[in-house]
């Protein structure tokens, strides 16, 4: 259970898909004119997504790997239209109000996202909780900014318009109130402030170009705005912001891990495609807990000195994978071929045993092989920044593994749970 | 075919291009259009792939509607269809180029996987059979579709080329400054609803 509040806590917050991963913007922009069409949206992308999920890692494994996109898609569109007919029934108002973008929920990239990278991997209850979760997350995040857009562009709330009970708008009430505070009889300055203030008041009217297609791209940049000072801020202070603003905002041409590109290409029985995108597949999971291990790398390595051993082996463990997921994306068919081949059976054996340790001297045995040609040119191609990324990537597939055989590592999860109630008290101290 | 057929054609071409233009108006097809527009170049190549698979794949589309969806009354069952033809087809154009076209494929190769779950595609034809457009109504919608996209995506890359040198506030940079140009382009775009 307590898995499956952090999946909440996680989608809700930590991977927020559109405040922090800016996932799915296409939606978020065309159906946020009003909070009622955010909310509704939102909801029925939960709905999706968390069957979706359900399903999805109920199969995970029948459904064999060479076809599992397409086979997803079809659960998800599956969804999608029963969905979409159910809310043709009972709610034709909403229906007609989000039109065509109920049927597009089909290519949300969080929804083939969560199901590529979490639910394909782990069991049902928590591939539930994880699609409410992320599905709440959405939810919220298109109410929030439907609210904004709705009450600058419009001056409701929810369709409501702000007024007092007799219908008069919100600046009538004000300049009203502001006529019984200043009585009739004063003169002088403060009956000049009393006419101007009641001229402004009387003359406000809606944004209106915030619930029109130009707004949206000025709430979006808004937004990304916010984003960038809030990544700054935490560089500053240290905290791990890799993951924010890390989805479609990117550039699409080097967007290699993150999903939309590479989603569907795997269809082909290339096996270099296939090893490939086993790879990424381990990236993604990777990603998933990017910030909680980073969280807990700082920590670490500032709280106790004695534990800089166990970080080295680490160090060392990570850099090895990290050469093995630098050659599988970079090796050509050639000589390297062999090592690829080795390197995907590991993964499967590493998921499929759930021995981490076994997978960490496989990786090892597989280093000497690699460090040719290719670990040269890894090594000129990447700064140092981007290995220090890397390493945390790496590390956190170990974790994805940890998850995965839960009950054997209660250890690190306690630890874990304390860092997550760091990070929340270290969030209220702010 | 009368006259007012190919007027509502030509409506239609006008309408789907510049005044609901699928970016500025209808935020389909928003990644790529933010991702891929750091270069006038590249712009251009992934406006041009849009149009090859957009216009293909509408035709495919409302074939496949008509002649076996609509026969078998499985109409519901579109948005399955859709998605699944769409994937099939870009893979299938993409490995009918690199076989046989060889300088188209250089030319849009790079760009064939990033359109696959472009949502503009799906978006179309969906579109079209919720307007029900005939089949060459709904070929002439994605074509004006997919040209109004490679209109927006050309003119926001040559701005950010130029934007590329500017003093731009901090936090500003990179995608906000993009956006808010997206949206001064949405802006000028509703100029065109003069048009019809």
């Amino acid at each position: 259970m307590k898995s499956c509040m952090e999946r909440l806590y996680n989608g809700l917050i930590k991977e927020n898909p559109t405040f922090v991963l800016m996932l799915g913007m296409c939606p978020t922009l065309a159906v946020t004119t009003s909070a009622i069409n955010g909310l509704g949206m939102g909801l029925s992308t939960m709905v999706v997504l968390a069957l979706s999920n359900m399903i999805i890692s109920a199969l995970r494994k029948i459904i064999p790997d060479k076809v599992r996109i397409p086979a997803y898609i079809v659960i998800i569109a599956t969804f999608v239209t029963i969905v979409e007919l159910l809310m043709h029934a009972f709610v034709p108002g909403l229906y007609s109000a989000l039109g065509i973008y109920i049927s597009l929920i089909v290519v949300n990239c969080i929804i083939l996202g969560r199901a590529e990278s979490y639910a394909s991997k782990n069991p049902v209850l928590p591939s539930l909780f994880d699609g409410i979760g992320m599905g709440l997350g959405f939810t919220m995040a298109l109410t929030i900014i439907g609210l904004v857009r709705e009450f600058l562009g419009a001056g409701t709330l929810f369709g409501f318009a702000i007024d007092d009970m007799t219908g008069n708008p919100l600046s009538v009430v004000f300049v009203d109130a502001l006529n019984k505070a200043v009585s009739p009889s004063s003169t002088g300055f403060k009956k000049f402030i009393s006419e101007v203030l009641t001229i402004e008041f009387s003359s406000i009217s809606p944004i209106g170009i915030l619930v029109m297609a130009p707004g949206a791209f000025f709430v979006l940049a808004t937004l990304t705005m916010i984003q960038n000072i809030i990544k700054d801020k935490g560089a500053k202070k240290g905290l791990d912001t890799s993951k924010i603003g890390s989805g479609c905002s990117s550039d699409c041409m080097n967007c290699s891990d993150m999903g939309c590109a590479h989603r569907m290409v795997d269809n082909t029985v290339k096996e270099e495609v296939k090893v490939e995108n086993k790879t990424e597949k381990v990236l993604e999971e990777a990603k998933d807990n990017s910030s909680e291990e980073s969280l807990k790398e700082t920590l670490k390595e500032s709280s106790s000195k004695t534990e800089i051993t166990e970080a080295e082996e680490e160090k060392e463990t990570s850099s090895g994978k990290e050469k093995e997921e630098s050659s599988g994306k970079k090796a050509k068919k050639g000589a390297s071929k062999k090592s690829k081949d080795d390197s995907s059976k590991n993964k499967t054996k590493e998921s499929d045993s759930k021995d981490i340790k076994e997978g960490e001297e496989n990786i090892k045995v597989i280093m000497p092989e690699e460090k040719t040609d290719e670990e040269k040119a890894s090594k000129e191609t990447k700064p140092s920044k981007d290995s220090s990324k890397k390493k945390k990537k790496s590390k956190k597939s170990e974790k994805a593994e940890e998850t995965v055989n839960e009950e054997a590592q209660i250890t690190d999860k306690e630890q874990l749970e304390e860092i997550l109630n760091g990070e929340a008290d270290e969030k209220e101290g702010e | 075919m009368n006259g007012s057929y190919i007027g509502n054609i030509i409506v239609i071409a006008i309408g789907s291009s510049l005044i609901s233009n699928v970016v500025l108006s209808q935020f389909l097809g928003l990644c790529p259009f933010l991702g891929v527009s750091k270069k006038v170049k590249t712009a251009a190549g992934m406006g041009g792939a849009l149009i090859f698979v957009i216009t293909l794949s509408s035709l495919v589309a409302a074939l496949i509607y008509k002649f076996i969806l609509t026969p078998l009354h499985i109409e519901y069952l579109k948005t399955i269809v859709f998605i699944l033809i769409i994937a099939a087809l870009v893979q299938f154009v993409e490995f009918f180029l690199k076989r046989y076209i060889k300088s188209l494929y250089q030319a849009l190769g790079v760009y064939l996987p990033l359109i696959t779950t472009n949502c503009a595609v799906l978006g179309v034809a969906i579109n079209n059979v919720n307007l029900e457009y005939d089949i060459l109504t709904g070929v002439v919608n994605g074509l004006a579709t997919s040209v109004g996209f490679a209109i927006s995506i050309i003119i926001l890359a040559g701005l950010r080329e130029k934007m590329e040198y500017n003093n731009i506030p901090k936090y500003m940079k990179g995608m906000p400054i993009v956006l808010v140009t997206a949206g001064l382009m949405a802006i000028a775009f509703c100029g065109f609803s003069g048009l019809i």
